[in-house]
């Protein structure tokens, strides 16, 4: 290392210890602290902490306003303690969603019950759905004509609900159509739905003894694009002359293209959508629309199995249970009585 | 062949070609309707005026959609925009579907040519297309703070870097998110923006879409709508006739028809170029077709009815 | 075994997302963010997938010149050279992609929507009669719809539009609420069946 000698250079760097040092002096508390800290990993853990807690310490006070512009402000709050600075707690429970929680608990208990019920053997009562009876028919009317069949899981992707609804459903008719051996066409919008719909048609094939039918481009993605997969579909519909059409899921604007031209190339067409707006145009162009919950009750009634018959009673009641709530909120909202009202949190 | 069974089995080439006249006609020879506006309507454009010239809250435009739906679509795109970029008010632009990015790239070229002073990543971020199964990650990400869930912006800049990102954290600083799309992509914003993080929700829909939002508009869950070419338009005209006159918004005012076309009289030129009011020239094509379905229906009925006289007099 | 490691996962992620809607605590947003980086990468992973699914089922068509092959050979030159224009000169304004974009999936897809217009009059013309009270009923309110969302509407009188607002609001949307209600129940119950393993035809095979 080499000593400085020159007396100038000497003052400077006297001069610049002098100010680092008053530097450090005037530093907040936390840099001083961290400073002691011997390695650099604690000291980036204590300063984060300190950002982490500074950013979510709040001042409060109240506003009080007539909605006009005028207002008046309360002085800040201080705590007993002299402290303004305020640092939330970290709840482990929302008490919003209080009801929520009793609603989710109320329901999980009906299925128990109603599968339990079921299991013992009473017998459920369950409303016939035209629909879902006709799709053995319908899957009978193509092997009969010696045509494919379409199926549409919908648009949506696989969070959705009412996907997976269809690919449940899409299930029981791969089996079907694989018994009779008849051809079926699944074409996807979307690429996680693809592989998922591949391995339910395949496994149909296998549950039906003939995995020699089964066909891997017979399931097909063709476009992320909503109205190039409806010109997909409506081609495959013409050229393919599909005898039997279903729509299984999530549609939207593009649901009339395609029922329009299935019902233009003399299809038979089973439609099923929770998507309330869709439903007029499936109605008026499909031969049977499952409406709603019927689509989540579809795959219950094919597969007429005990626990999945028990959810659906135990859906029953929680509707009843639900509109019976609606009724009495409204009766006693118009006399005035809020506070049933004030129970469920706004959303 | 009777003319009650003619009118029943009209070719549907004929129709086609008769609904074909009316919508071509009236976007040639512009009849210049006028437009009305409604409440959903005017509830956005003020929710996102009340941003105007503030640097901790911004607008976010989600777009959604697929070219197919753009004649609908596209002129909210551009209302919204001009509106943001002539009063002001920052705007963060996203899309889940990789042509939306395409769209989002058009409209704000479009709109920015006529606001040379508008920069990008100082009053508008354009954050490209994000994919489909990024969509709830970003959602819920965003609640906790933006430039970490959406990361870069369309042209790979980390996002924490952008002047426009300085005072913006998370949904707090978002004054309303406008879904522009053909689906029900909005009801997602509710489910995981709106129902965790309390952000206010807006749509821009397809008319056939439009009749969904009414229960949520009802319960607040959607603060404003666009519905199809009519939304559109509506909102074109509170753009110039408010915005782009430097009027505050009135309901009042908005309402009088006779005050409105006074403020049509002083548009500056920019308002009035064809780009900004397709929508309301498309409604007047809408008019007609509407007017035309109806008589079909009519027409279709009265064939219906002669019909069942004619079998009743066989019986 | 292959059937019941992939129950458990559903069941015990399940049980953890329906309890991290009531846990406000900073675990539960932690959790929410690990799950989170997972979705990231599979998206991707998935893309490949339905490209290649598309590749392969257009390819054998043209292989097997099977009818129409010739749309197979349309749609991979589009698949290609979109993809390609897109990496090479890039997607903003000004580039051949958005060229493409403008030129062909702009004009492509609004043809396809528009025929929706030309559908619904049809419809219109051959469906809708006034068979029974309800079907009148329903008439008289689409009638009053479509002229409420239009101008004309307001100008024959100005109740027109009002009463349109009032079909929305009122009959339409206690329609759309009555089916709400199921379908928001239908899909607690299915979410329900899955992470409990009562419906696993998600999984492929058997009940």
């Amino acid at each position: 290392m080499e000593t400085v000698t020159d007396k100038e250079e000497i003052e400077e760097i006297e001069n610049r210890i002098a100010l680092y040092s008053d530097y450090i002096e005037d530093k907040p508390e936390i840099v001083k602290k961290a400073n002691q800290l011997k390695s650099d990993k604690e000291r980036m853990k204590l300063l984060y902490k300190t950002h982490c807690t500074n950013i979510r310490s709040f001042k409060y006070y109240i506003r009080k306003t007539d909605g006009q512009g005028h207002f008046i402000d309360t002085p800040i709050y201080t705590a007993p303690n002299g402290e303004q600075y305020i640092f939330p707690k970290q709840n482990w429970f929302n008490n919003d969603e209080i009801i929520t929680l009793i609603a989710v608990l109320l329901f999980a208990a009906l299925v128990y019950f109603m599968i339990q019920a079921a299991r013992k053997g009473k017998r459920l009562y369950i409303r016939p759905i035209a629909g879902i009876q006709e799709i053995d028919n319908a899957i009978g009317r193509a092997t009969e004509m010696g045509r494919p069949i379409l199926f549409v899981p919908g648009l949506s992707g696989i969070s959705d609900v009412a996907t997976l609804a269809g690919l449940a459903i899409l299930s029981k008719v791969a089996k079907k159509a694989a018994e009779y051996d008849t051809r079926i066409l699944v074409p996807c919008r979307d690429f996680i739905v693809l592989p998922i719909a591949q391995e339910i048609v395949k496994e149909a094939h296998y549950e039906a003894g003939r995995p020699d039918t089964y066909d891997k481009n017979s399931v097909f993605f063709i476009t992320q694009a909503q109205f190039a997969f409806v010109a997909g579909v409506n081609g495959i519909m013409i050229r393919e002359k599909t005898a039997t059409n279903f729509y299984m899921g999530m549609f939207w604007a593009e649901s009339l293209l395609m029922t329009e031209t299935g019902s233009a190339t003399g299809a038979i067409q089973i439609a099923g959508t929770d998507a309330v707006n869709q439903l007029p145009f499936f109605i008026t162009t499909c031969d049977y629309t499952l409406i709603g919950e019927e689509l989540y009750a579809a795959s219950a009634y094919l597969s007429k199995q005990p626990l999945i018959l028990g959810t659906l009673k135990a859906q029953d009641y929680m509707k009843l249970l639900i509109v019976v709530t609606v009724v009495l909120g409204t009766i006693l909202s118009t006399v005035h009585l809020t506070f049933f009202m004030n129970w469920f949190p706004a959303k | 062949m009777k003319f009650a069974d003619r009118i029943q089995k009209v070719d549907r080439r004929i129709i086609y070609v008769i609904l074909l006249l009316a919508v071509v006609l009236p976007l040639v020879f512009r009849l210049g309707f006028k437009t009305y506006t409604t409440t959903p309507v005017e509830d956005l454009y003020r929710h996102i005026d009340a941003a105007a010239g503030r640097d901790d809250m911004s607008i976010l435009m989600d777009f959604t959609h697929d070219p197919g739906v753009l004649p609908e679509l596209y002129p909210m795109d551009l209302a919204i925009l001009r509106h943001c970029f002539e009063r002001n008010i920052k705007v963060f632009t996203i899309s889940f579907l990789p042509q939306g990015a395409a769209i989002i790239q058009m409209a704000l070229s479009e709109v920015k040519e006529d606001y040379p002073n508008i920069e990008a990543n100082v009053d508008y971020c354009n954050f490209g297309f994000k994919p489909w199964s990024l969509k709830l990650p970003i959602m819920l990400g965003m609640g906790d703070d933006i430039a970490e869930a959406v990361e870069t912006n369309s042209e790979g800049l980390k996002l924490e870097n952008l002047p426009i990102m300085q005072n913006m954290k998370n949904y707090d600083n978002i004054q309303v998110v406008v879904e522009i799309s053909g689906s029900s992509m909005g009801q997602f914003w509710v489910t995981y923006a709106r129902a965790k993080f309390g952000v206010d929700v807006a749509v821009g829909l397809t008319a056939v879409m439009a009749a969904d939002v009414y229960p949520f508009l009802q319960t607040g869950q959607f603060i404003g709508s666009l519905g199809g070419l009519k939304g559109a338009a509506e909102y074109e005209q509170l753009v110039d006739i408010f915005a782009m006159n430097g009027e505050e918004f009135s309901k009042k005012k908005a309402r009088n028809m006779s005050w409105v076309e006074a403020q049509y009289k002083e548009l500056p030129e920019l308002a009035q170029l064809y780009k900004y009011s397709k929508a309301r020239i498309g409604m007047d094509a809408q008019a007609i077709v509407h007017v035309l379905i109806i008589i079909f229906i009519i027409l279709g009925n009265i064939g219906y009815f002669l019909d069942k006289r004619e079998q009743k007099k066989n019986m | 075994m292959k059937r019941q490691i992939p129950l458990m996962i559903v069941l015990i992620l399940g049980l953890l997302f329906v309890a991290h809607v009531f846990i406000p605590n900073k675990l539960s947003s932690d959790y929410l963010d690990w799950f989170m980086k997972w979705m990231k990468v599979i998206g991707p992973f998935a893309i490949v997938l339905g490209v290649f699914s598309l590749v392969y089922v257009h390819y054998n068509k043209i292989k097997r010149k099977a009818p129409t092959w010739g749309y197979s050979i349309v749609t991979l030159t589009a698949l290609v050279v979109t993809t390609a224009v897109g990496f090479i000169w890039g997607i903003q304004e000004g580039t051949p992609y958005m060229w493409i974009f403008k030129n062909f999936n702009v004009p492509l897809g609004a043809t396809m929507f528009s025929l929706l217009a030309f559908y619904i009059a049809s419809a219109a013309y051959k469906a809708f009669r006034a068979r029974s009270i309800e079907a009148t009923v329903l008439l008289v309110a689409a009638i009053i719809v479509m002229l409420g969302r239009v101008s004309i509407g307001q100008a024959i009188t100005h109740w027109i539009p009002d009463i349109t607002e009032w079909i929305l609001n009122v009959p339409n949307l206690a329609a759309k609420r009555g089916i709400a209600l199921g379908v928001g129940l239908g899909m607690t119950a299915t979410s329900l069946k899955i992470m409990l393993g009562i419906e696993r035809s998600y999984l492929g095979g058997k009940d």
